[in-house]
């Protein structure tokens, strides 16, 4: 009795009733004890036989009463017992209910925020272009007076509860320099720019919000749980996540990946120290010197807006000179080409400076053929060509149009090649594509 | 006309003729070509330039007299390995700006060779302007102004000295190419303006899922 009592008390706290039936149950229960102790004593005492055969009697009819009391009360129990299971059971039901909801709910949410997503999209779209046919130069033109406007600053209110880091519209029309997750730094002077600015940022925030970015995560999160060991080895699974996009966080980690496997038996034949001991060598090195000259050139002259390589003599910049210089020593046949400084330059946004060499030895070197950057650029004029029949057997239609109005593909397509699309697409988007 | 149903003037001025023309930037690295092409496109200067991969293709629009002449830019890299590729850039083209830094003799001197590849293997017609750029750093001055305008004479280019931080004949100088483009009815880049339709027949071949997010 005591087993079936107790089983049901553990889940019967929140509601009313059930707590009720928990209270008769346990009065029933003190009661049963104290006549079950009391009829104890009764049988238990020495003088019980000596009161001869009116106490037997007395003794047998309270028996039989006390044996009533206990069946009432086992029937009671019962009852309880049934209460409890059913409303156990209703509780469980109202449960599913409420989980079923709460889903309901959450993809609505998600849905609200892929909607907020497609609006700011939409007002972002509405640009129009001026004479010079470049972003710079686009106007923001909004019908109806300032209520996109309103709403686009409603909406940037609202999102910066979740991502406080998001710009204001005011800090931004004061002239002030908001410096993006990148370190890229934006300032604008015309209005239009800025609105198109705050879209594109609440964009990547509603994006960061939809169902199918957490779900994005949470795949990322399982698939380097489950192969820390061989990061790389499940190829389809990973080809399929990385096109997805790599979530910042782990971009680091996976680039790494990536350029060690490619560079593997360069670092296992240079040894571990390789990179620090080309640092060391530099001053002494003939093929350092020939090239010093242009990177000084260039130093500053990367990412000059990013607040990393925006100060001459900050550790940005150090880092992007010794890797472009150990990398003249590691391979003197190639030297400096303009365009590394880009790709340094990009690995160092997420990587430290001796991982930035091995992935300019793995662009270099593995991912494109040695003779890319050499100094005819062979390589890269090669790479040119096959693009063009390429084109010419996949795209006909755009290949004649294009030698119709006398264009060479490879003069627009030539850096995108180079710098792995630096400077072609959206800096959000460049890292998608490089990797 | 050159551009049938070309790019309409926002004011209207849709008389008068419209002349296309691609021009080149041509120099040694680091002497200022992004920054001029910058500076007359929008107007802008940084002291920092991006250095240029490849090439960088922009536009812009001067008015002369009744013409619009619309020059469409190739601003090149100015690193010696990339030299092999600039023939791509000057192949057709009508005008081409060499550059130099008025603080490096060096500049001069590849400016120079510059000016013989283009008059040996560019278009016969090309009209070529010299720029000794950096002028505001007179203190500094490498190359004199006489001994450039005496070259520029002898190879009968156009010379300036300009200067990308202060604007100094900046628009000037691209006014004085246009001024001497010749602008006869079929001159320029004739542009047929109709685009092609990427995904008429290739539809099928789009993969689906793009790579990025």
């Amino acid at each position: 009795m005591d087993g079936k009592l107790g089983s049901p008390h553990a889940g019967l706290e929140g509601y009313d009733s059930k707590r009720r039936s928990v209270w008769c149950v346990s009065v029933c229960y003190c009661v049963k004890n104290e006549i079950i102790e009391d009829m104890d004593g009764k049988l238990g005492s020495p003088h019980a036989g000596l009161e001869g055969y009116d106490s037997k009697r007395r003794a047998s009819a309270l028996t039989k009463e006390h044996q009533e009391r206990v069946r009432v009360l086992q029937n009671q129990n019962r009852f309880l017992n049934e209460e409890v299971r059913r409303l156990a059971k209703l509780r469980g039901q109202e449960h599913g209910k409420m989980r079923l909801q709460d889903s309901k709910v959450r993809s609505l949410e998600a849905d609200i925020e892929v909607w907020k997503l497609e609006y700011i999209s939409l007002i972002q779209s509405s640009i129009r272009f001026t004479g010079t046919d470049t972003i710079d130069d686009a106007e923001l033109y909004l019908f109806g007076g300032d209520r996109h406007k309103d709403r686009i600053l409603e909406l940037l209110c609202e999102a910066r509860k979740i991502n406080p880091s998001l710009p204001t519209y005011e800090y931004l029309a004061s002239g002030e320099v908001h410096v993006d997750c990148y370190g890229f730094k934006h300032h604008f002077e015309d209005d239009g720019l800025l609105l198109h600015y705050l879209c594109q940022e609440l964009s990547q925030h509603f994006l960061s919000q939809a169902n199918t970015f957490e779900k994005h995560q949470k795949n990322w999160l399982l698939y380097l749980k489950q192969h820390s060991k061989h990061l790389l080895a499940p190829r389809k699974e990973l080809k399929a996540l990385v096109r997805a996009g790599i979530p910042d966080p782990h971009r680091k980690q996976m680039w790494r990946a990536f350029v060690m496997a490619k560079v593997e038996d360069i670092v296992l034949e240079k040894g571990p120290h390789y990179y620090r001991t080309l640092c060391n060598s530099v001053p002494d090195s003939p093929t350092a010197a020939r090239y010093k000259k242009q990177i000084s050139l260039d130093l500053m002259r990367t990412m000059p807006s990013n607040v990393k390589f925006s100060t001459a003599g900050s550790k940005g910049i150090m880092d992007l000179q010794d890797v472009l210089l150990a990398f003249c020593i590691h391979n003197s046949s190639i030297g400096y080409c303009q365009g590394m400084n880009f790709l340094v330059a990009m690995a160092l946004l997420f990587m430290d400076a001796q991982d930035a060499f091995w992935t300019l030895v793995a662009v270099t070197e593995r991912y494109h053929s040695p003779a890319y950057f050499d100094h005819n650029l062979l390589g890269a004029q090669a790479d040119q060509s096959v693009l063009h029949d390429l084109m010419s057997e996949k795209l006909p239609d755009l290949a004649r149009h294009l030698d119709a109005i006398d264009i060479e593909i490879s003069t627009v397509t030539l850096n995108w090649f180079l710098a792995i699309f630096f400077d072609a697409v959206p800096f959000q988007v460049s890292p998608c594509v490089q990797l | 006309m050159a551009s049938r149903g070309g790019p309409q003037r926002p004011n209207g001025a849709s008389q008068g003729k419209i002349c296309q023309f691609k021009l080149v930037l041509l120099g040694e690295s680091a002497v200022g070509k992004s920054s001029l092409v910058l500076r007359f496109v929008k107007g802008q200067f940084h002291e920092y330039q991006e250095s240029t991969i490849g090439a960088a293709f922009l536009t812009q629009t001067v008015c002369l007299d009744d013409t619009t002449v619309k020059f469409e830019i190739w601003d090149t890299a100015g690193q010696e390995r990339y030299h092999s590729l600039a023939p791509m850039y000057y192949r057709g083209a009508q005008a081409a700006i060499v550059v130099y830094d008025i603080t490096n003799p060096d500049t001069f001197g590849r400016a120079k060779t510059w000016v013989k590849e283009l008059q040996r293997q560019a278009s016969p017609n090309i009209v070529i302007a010299l720029a000794g750029n950096k002028a505001d750093l007179a203190s500094k001055r490498m190359v004199e102004f006489d001994e450039a305008q005496a070259y520029a004479e002898e190879n009968s280019l156009l010379f300036m000295e300009t200067s990308a931080k202060t604007a100094m004949n900046v628009n000037d100088i691209f006014l004085a190419i246009a001024k001497k483009l010749p602008k006869s009815e079929t001159s320029g880049t004739p542009q047929p303006r109709q685009g092609v339709r990427l995904n008429n027949e290739q539809g099928g071949q789009q993969s689906e899922g793009g790579c990025c997010k």
